[in-house]
């Protein structure tokens, strides 16, 4: 178990603040956040490249943040990956071995299965600037995870590659973890590496911890704001919560002049009354009405009119942007093309649409809970 | 005119300007006395005398300005402004400025105890070495400044994590890696030392065959009115200047390892 | 560059102090600029045979104009002399070293220092004292002595106010130059070799004939030799031969033997 303990840091105007972050063994953690949140300087405070203001950091119990950054065996790879240019493929990934005089004589067999897992072998007398970007990729694993480290630490490697080899490495990594079983940071911007790699995720916001938890968690049921928008999420609206329904776990939240009643497990925290909340609406759990059909007992409820104001075709799906009487926002309504084909929408055209309580999640304004 | 041509008009121009000045010495010059010259006991001794000096200033130079060039490219610390600003004062002080300055040092309290425990600087080949490091020192540390600043402090970010001490993640990586850059500096900075001249008259004196360097040797004689030997030995030192900068030129074209 | 309205001197630092006076005096008299350039008088003389300009040359000795009449770079007849030199010895105010004599300088661990002698003529002068006064130990010793040549005259003062050395042989005036520094120690009239001098000469370089020889002219009239005269300079021969024997030559070559010369190493 890898530790960050109450990190404070401050650097210029930008502060982090009692940051926490558990990492699993064997997992791969995914820490994710936009460009400037903060995601490198955790990242050079847990190599020990940056110095920080207060707090801990532990690796297995141990505590490192007084060790140099040699003597903390997490590798690094960076986003350029930073292969030794004046050195051969073999030279590199025997580099980490050789420093901490892990190198034995001759073979070592850690490292020759790596090689043929990364299936490199036949690189090892080249040197990197001769090697395609794919081939960079692997020796720069290679190289790091050669003297077995605690942690693997991952800065967005995969960035600045082409969609095919992007998902060619991120196919990569996984199959390396799977047989060598390594624990690793993995810091991205990109959602959907995230959602691909990560085991648990921790999404951190200008310094600070949002949230973090099982990949699901997060990406379905954001519990903040700022996470819910870096998420983009769409179909974001403000509401506030009417009425509390302890006993059958229910709450009531107004929205857009309306009312609607969902369970209460459907919000990120235990709410309390008058607070204001934002609700998330799946976009692809918006029922369109078709005239004439019966509508369900537990719709009737929740049912807004208004118009269709655009159509827009994404290829797989289709987007209907559709505006409520009387209110000034939009809710996007994603349906699969056969769905759109039957109903024959069009712009401009009045329709009904219906969503059940289950589709709601509420995400609280304020984090932590208001004062009762 | 197009952008391109002139831009190359403007680089033979001013290498046209510099041969010519060369090319005029010519003109006085009387070929068979170039020889006498050159190998008359003095002019050798100045030679010897302008290139170990240089070489040992060099050195020094590079000993300390490589650190310090390490620390104002990698690292952060208070004063580091104000430091770098130093480095620059030697090119704004006349040569003449500097050596009167380390004259007048050496007749502080801390200036002569160095001479009377230490080594004896006035006057004496030391003194050379010393004037020309003044004025060679700043430059070294830029030089070697900017080239660390073309390596990517990620190599050794990446080089300590997999298990390197700071000094190793350095020699192992970096310094090969900024090899090429560290050499071109170092010989400028030979050359530099070579052609000093004001510092080091004004420090070292003019004694041949003691302290007369090949650029002191060109004041002496032309102090005499001695044209030809004059331009005899501007030519000298002009050919080991010119070479040692060729030098240079080749030592750019082989990197190491790519 | 010359041109209509004024004078280009090339001047010996040897006399720079009253003669920058001399030259404002003429200036403001006259209505026009008169522009002395100093330096080492062998360095100067360069300068004038290089660039083929200038007024007056106006050397610090007798050597280098004698060199500037055979390279024709003079009008002979022109030449006038405007102070007397005597060399001596100069140490630190206070003569901390206890130096009272020509042999004095022989104590071992003195530092000394004198000008080139080949290219400054006070360093000439200073040659001439060793040679002709010292035994061929006494010498030796000198030399041992000897730490470094200058390359100036006023280099050659500088050495004391600086500190470098601890006796030079100078001119007996470099005490006036900075008398809080720099200390005479005379030689004894029979130890100095040659009364040296400050000549000056029309250029055979000048494009203002009568103007020049007007300089010439006024650098000995009285006005010129009371300035110089309030340097400490001998402006009369008599005056020199206060501090020689009567017979003592003036001026002229001295012919530097060869262990003083670079080509026979020194």
């Amino acid at each position: 178990m890898i530790t960050l303990q109450n990190l404070y840091l401050r650097v210029g105007t930008f502060r982090i603040d009692n940051l926490n972050l558990d990492l699993q063994e064997k997992q791969i953690h995914v820490l994710l956040g936009p460009t400037g949140s903060g995601k490198t300087l955790v990242l050079e405070s847990i190599i020990g490249l940056r110095r920080f203001q207060g707090g801990r950091i532990l690796i297995g119990g141990k505590e490192v943040q007084n060790l140099p950054p040699e003597k903390r065996e997490i590798s690094y790879v960076p986003q350029d990956l930073a292969l030794f240019p004046h050195l051969t493929v073999r030279e590199n990934l025997l580099y980490g071995l050789r420093a901490q005089n892990k190198a034995r004589n001759g073979t070592d067999s850690h490292l020759n299965r790596l090689i043929d897992t990364l299936r490199i072998g036949h690189l090892l007398a080249r040197y990197p600037h001769g090697l395609s970007g794919g081939e960079k990729q692997r020796v720069a694993l290679g190289r790091a995870l050669a003297p077995a480290p605690k942690l693997l630490l991952l800065d967005e490697p995969l960035a600045a590659l082409d969609p095919a080899l992007k998902s060619e490495i991120q196919q990569l990594l996984l199959s390396l973890h799977r047989s060598l079983q390594f624990t690793a940071l993995h810091v991205t911007h990109d959602l959907d590496e995230a959602y691909l790699l990560g085991d648990a995720v921790t999404v951190l916001i200008e310094g600070k911890v949002e949230q973090e938890g099982r990949k699901e968690e997060v990406f379905l049921r954001p519990h903040t704001v700022p996470v819910a928008q870096f998420l983009g999420l769409r179909n974001l609206v403000p509401g506030r919560v009417l009425k509390i329904d302890e006993r059958e776990r229910r709450i009531s939240v107004s929205f857009w002049g309306g009312e609607i009643t969902i369970p209460a497990d459907h919000a990120a925290r235990n709410l309390i009354y008058g607070e204001e909340v934002i609700l998330y609406l799946r976009p692809e759990e918006v029922l369109i009405l078709r005239e004439g059909k019966p509508i369900k007992e537990s719709l009737r409820q929740n049912i807004l009119t208004g118009e269709v104001v655009r159509i827009l075709d994404r290829g797989t799906q289709h987007w209907v942007f559709f505006r409520p009487l009387g209110v000034d926002s939009q809710l996007e309504i994603h349906l699969p093309n056969y769905v759109f084909r039957n109903l024959a929408l069009q712009e401009g055209q009045k329709i009904q649409v219906a969503m059940r309580k289950e589709s709601f999640w509420v995400i609280p304004v304020l984090i932590p809970k208001p004062p009762a | 005119m197009n952008f391109g041509k002139t831009a190359i008009y403007a680089a033979l121009a001013l290498f046209l300007f510099y041969a010519v000045l060369i090319l005029s010495l010519l003109s006085f010059f009387e070929g068979k006395n170039f020889l006498t010259v050159l190998l008359a006991p003095d002019v050798l001794f100045s030679i010897q005398v302008s290139v170990l000096a240089a070489t040992v200033a060099m050195f020094l130079a590079i000993a300390i300005g490589l650190p310090a060039a390490y620390a104002l490219s990698r690292l952060n610390f208070p004063g580091k402004k104000v430091v770098d600003t130093f480095l620059e004062l030697p090119m704004i002080m006349s040569p003449i400025a500097l050596g009167a300055a380390l004259l007048i040092f050496f007749n502080t309290r801390v200036g002569s105890t160095i001479q009377e425990k230490g080594i004896l600087f006035v006057f004496e080949f030391p003194g050379i070495v010393l004037a020309q490091f003044a004025t060679i020192a700043g430059l070294a540390t830029r030089l070697m400044k900017t080239a660390l600043d073309e390596i990517s402090p990620r190599y050794e970010a990446v080089a300590r994590s997999l298990g390197s001490s700071a000094w190793d993640a350095f020699w192992k990586i970096t310094f090969p890696l900024s090899l090429r850059g560290l050499l071109s500096a170092m010989i400028l900075c030979w050359a530099k030392a070579v052609g000093e001249f004001g510092a080091t008259v004004t420090l070292a004196g003019t004694m041949a065959f003691k302290t007369e360097t090949m650029p002191t040797a060109i004041f002496m004689a032309l102090a005499s009115a001695d044209i030809p030997k004059t331009i005899t030995l501007i030519l000298i030192l002009a050919g080991i200047g010119l070479t040692a900068l060729y030098a240079v030129r080749l030592v750019e074209k082989r990197p190491p390892g790519r | 560059m010359a041109s209509a309205e004024d004078l280009l001197i090339f001047a010996g630092a040897a006399s720079k102090p009253p003669a920058e006076k001399v030259a404002k005096l003429f200036s403001q008299q006259n209505h026009l600029a008169v522009r002395i350039t100093f330096g080492g008088s062998g360095f100067v003389l360069s300068q004038m045979k290089l660039s083929r300009q200038g007024d007056v040359y106006f050397p610090g000795s007798s050597d280098f104009m004698e060199k500037a009449k055979r390279e024709n770079l003079v009008y002979p007849e022109t030449e006038k002399i405007v102070a007397y030199l005597i060399p001596a010895i100069n140490v630190q105010k206070g003569n901390p070293r206890n130096i009272h004599s020509l042999r004095d300088l022989l104590k071992p661990g003195l530092r000394l220092a004198i000008a080139d002698p080949e290219s400054v003529c006070v360093g000439t002068y200073a040659a001439e004292v060793i040679e002709k006064n010292l035994q061929p130990e006494e010498k030796e010793q000198f030399r041992k002595n000897l730490v470094n040549t200058v390359e100036s005259c006023e280099k050659t003062a500088n050495v004391i106010s600086l500190k470098g050395a601890d006796a030079v042989i100078g001119w007996r005036v470099f005490g006036n130059w900075d008398a809080e520094r720099i200390e005479t120690v005379l030689l004894k009239p029979e130890e100095v070799p040659r009364i040296g001098y400050i000549p000056a000469a029309v250029s055979r370089f000048t494009r203002h004939m009568a103007l020049a020889k007007q300089f010439v002219d006024f650098l000995v009239s009285p006005p010129s030799q009371s300035m110089f005269r309030r340097y400490g300079y001998l402006m009369s021969l008599q005056e020199a031969r206060r501090y020689t024997l009567p017979d003592t030559p003036v001026g002229g070559e001295y012919t530097l033997p060869a262990a003083w010369k670079r080509k026979g190493g020194l």
